[in-house]
């Protein structure tokens, strides 16, 4: 029977999904899905590209040409990525404009590590690592997710992620077998960066997750993090690189890594907007977009406002 | 100042590139738009990416000892031949473009010139650069026109007040260098700095003249204003801003004397070259000998 009311709809669009079917951008969709998924995308989108900040800094600091150039790649692909999610986002009812002016207003989220400084090369060294590991980790359980643009927009990026990630770790060994300077470069970074990056995956996930239950993400925090572990603890144990956490250990019982809980305090600081660098990251962007909204104009076509 | 001009030469013609492609890539995540943040990246990454062909070109040429690293991380600021508009902080986006235009025009002729160097791997690292530097200038030029003709007002003053900036130093872009007469004599330099800057500005003025912009190449202001002082207005005196060293003749714009901001090819830089060279090289000369 054609559903008739909108809870009836509703319904056989979640059966579609559960049943593994995939939604295609114009198709009719609960507001619920579409908030969801808009949100979350959108989210996405502005850190990829509140990502090349960070790491952006450190290109005119480059230690080598060779670095200084692929760096610069590195981070053109994260804005390039940027570029692909907000076209996603936007077919789902919201302009790339309105984002971007919601983003540098402060007005929107993007994600916790790119709220703290990249203080030296090791941070470098960090981010192209450990945090391209850790959102490979998740956007590699979001090539399986029911928004189906979402979905061809992941396995484009993912691949240019997985080189990030060779180029991330080539960066790591290079410092680690280096001088003992650049050692204690990894070293510290790793020390720094740590919680944040236990912050990334988000505390465990709610009994009844939206993005779960609409099969916009697919996997829990919990389980993207317990996968982080296995692939990356015993690499950097390899490595002779200690992790800041004195529970995080194999436990053959449970099959999974016990560790310690970070402070959920400053994340959800973070969270709110009150990051380490949040304030002035944004100041700065909002400052390039309010001076340039001229250069919008002319990619517009539009005439100027008397 | 390097003894063999040939040095001198594949020096300014690298650390022009790298200095303007480090500039560029400051914009890499900052830029005004995303579309434009990809594509300025890829432009400071060829800059970047051809500086360090003619870093090695010098070296496999036996002119330094010197790798491409030590070449542009590792030297004394006044050995660095970058002209002075290379080095200028980025501004804003109106000034940006216009020195990519600036720069990019004039590094096209240069580039076209020295393809048939007599230096046979000069020549041949020019006509890939060549390659590659076309897209620059279609860049620059799509700009241009989309600055110049409107439909926006403030954008073609932004871009006029970015043309008005570097132009001086633009020009001096062709600043001789030192050896030049032997470089020409021999055919290294097919054609003189003088010759391909009468080409640059001949060109420029024409564009520029097509858009009514030529005004930025002679600046008579402000004439006719009134300023109140205590005893009524009086005329404002009228200030000749006319960029050093250039006139039009023969209904073309020429250069006749001196050049505005020069220096760079002599080692000879900006205040703003010192923090800039200084946070580019900071971290290489922290760790003499590191791997990275």
């Amino acid at each position: 029977m054609e559903p008739v009311t909108y809870e009836e709809s509703s319904a056989a669009f979640k059966a579609r999904i559960d049943a593994g079917e995939k939604i295609e951008a114009g198709e009719w969709m609960p507001d619920e899905y579409r908030q969801s998924a808009l949100k979350f995308i959108e989210m996405h989108a502005n850190s990829e590209v509140m990502g090349a900040l960070p790491e952006g800094t450190w290109i005119p600091r480059a230690p080598t040409l060779k670095r200084k150039l692929s760096l610069t790649a590195k981070v053109q692909d994260e804005v390039g990525h940027g570029q692909i999610l907000y076209r996603v986002a936007e077919d789902l009812g919201k302009t790339r404009e309105q984002m971007f002016d919601d983003l540098v207003n402060g007005r929107t989220k993007f994600h916790n590590v790119f709220h703290y400084p990249a203080e030296s090369w090791g941070d470098v060294a960090y981010i192209g690592w450990l945090i391209d590991g850790a959102a490979l980790v998740n956007q590699k359980a979001l090539l399986d997710a029911s928004y189906m643009p979402y979905v061809r927009a992941m396995r484009r990026i993912c691949p240019e992620e997985s080189l990030h990630l060779r180029h991330g770790e080539e960066l790591v060994l290079e410092l680690v077998s280096g001088t003992k300077e650049q050692r204690a470069l990894f070293q510290d970074a790793v020390n720094r960066w740590w919680q944040p990056t236990m912050h990334f995956f988000g505390p465990p996930s709610k009994k009844k997750d939206m993005l779960l239950y609409w099969g916009i993400k697919t996997r829990t925090n919990e389980s993207l993090r317990q996968e982080f572990f296995s692939t990356y603890v015993p690499k950097l144990w390899d490595l002779g690189i200690t992790v800041p956490d004195d529970r995080l250990a194999w436990n053959e019982e449970t099959g999974e890594w016990d560790w310690a809980e970070p402070d959920w305090d400053e994340f959800w600081k973070v969270v709110r907007g009150d990051g380490p660098m949040t304030h002035i990251r944004l100041a700065q962007r909002k400052t390039v977009w309010d001076t340039h909204a001229w250069v919008r104009e002319v990619f517009a076509g539009m005439p100027e406002a008397a | 100042m390097p003894d063999d001009p040939r040095l001198s030469l594949i020096l300014a013609l690298a650390d022009d590139e790298l200095i303007l492609g480090h500039r560029h890539s400051q914009w890499t995540g900052w830029a005004p738009h995303i579309e434009e943040d990809l594509a300025f990246s890829s432009i400071a990454q060829d800059e970047m990416a051809h500086a360090r062909m003619l870093y090695r070109v010098a070296r496999e040429s036996g002119l330094t000892d010197r790798d491409d690293d030590a070449l542009a991380l590792g030297r004394p600021p006044e050995e660095y031949l970058n002209a002075v508009l290379c080095e200028r902080p980025n501004g804003d986006w109106g000034y940006t473009v216009a020195r990519q235009y600036l720069y990019d025009t004039a590094d096209a002729i240069r580039v076209q010139v020295l393809g048939d160097s007599s230096w046979r791997a000069l020549a041949d690292a020019m006509k890939v650069i060549e390659l590659e530097e076309k897209y620059h200038r279609d860049h620059a030029v799509t700009w241009f026109n989309r600055l110049a003709e409107g439909p926006s007002l403030t954008a073609r003053e932004r871009f006029a007040e970015g043309l008005t900036t570097a132009i001086g130093e633009a020009i001096a872009v062709f600043e001789p260098l030192s050896g030049e007469e032997e470089l020409v004599s021999e055919g290294v330099l097919p054609r003189s700095n003088e010759d391909m800057l009468g080409d640059w500005l001949g060109e420029l003025g024409e564009a520029l003249e097509a858009s009514s912009l030529d005004y930025v190449l002679a600046r008579h202001g402000p004439v006719g204003e009134m300023v109140p002082t205590g005893s009524g207005e009086i005329p404002v005196e009228s200030v000749d801003f006319t960029v050093p060293g250039v006139v039009r003749r023969d209904g073309r714009w020429m250069h006749e004397g001196a050049f505005a901001g020069a220096g760079g090819r002599r080692g000879r830089h900006s205040e703003d070259f010192l923090p800039l060279w200084e946070e580019m090289t900071a971290l290489y000369r922290a760790h003499p000998g590191a791997k990275w």
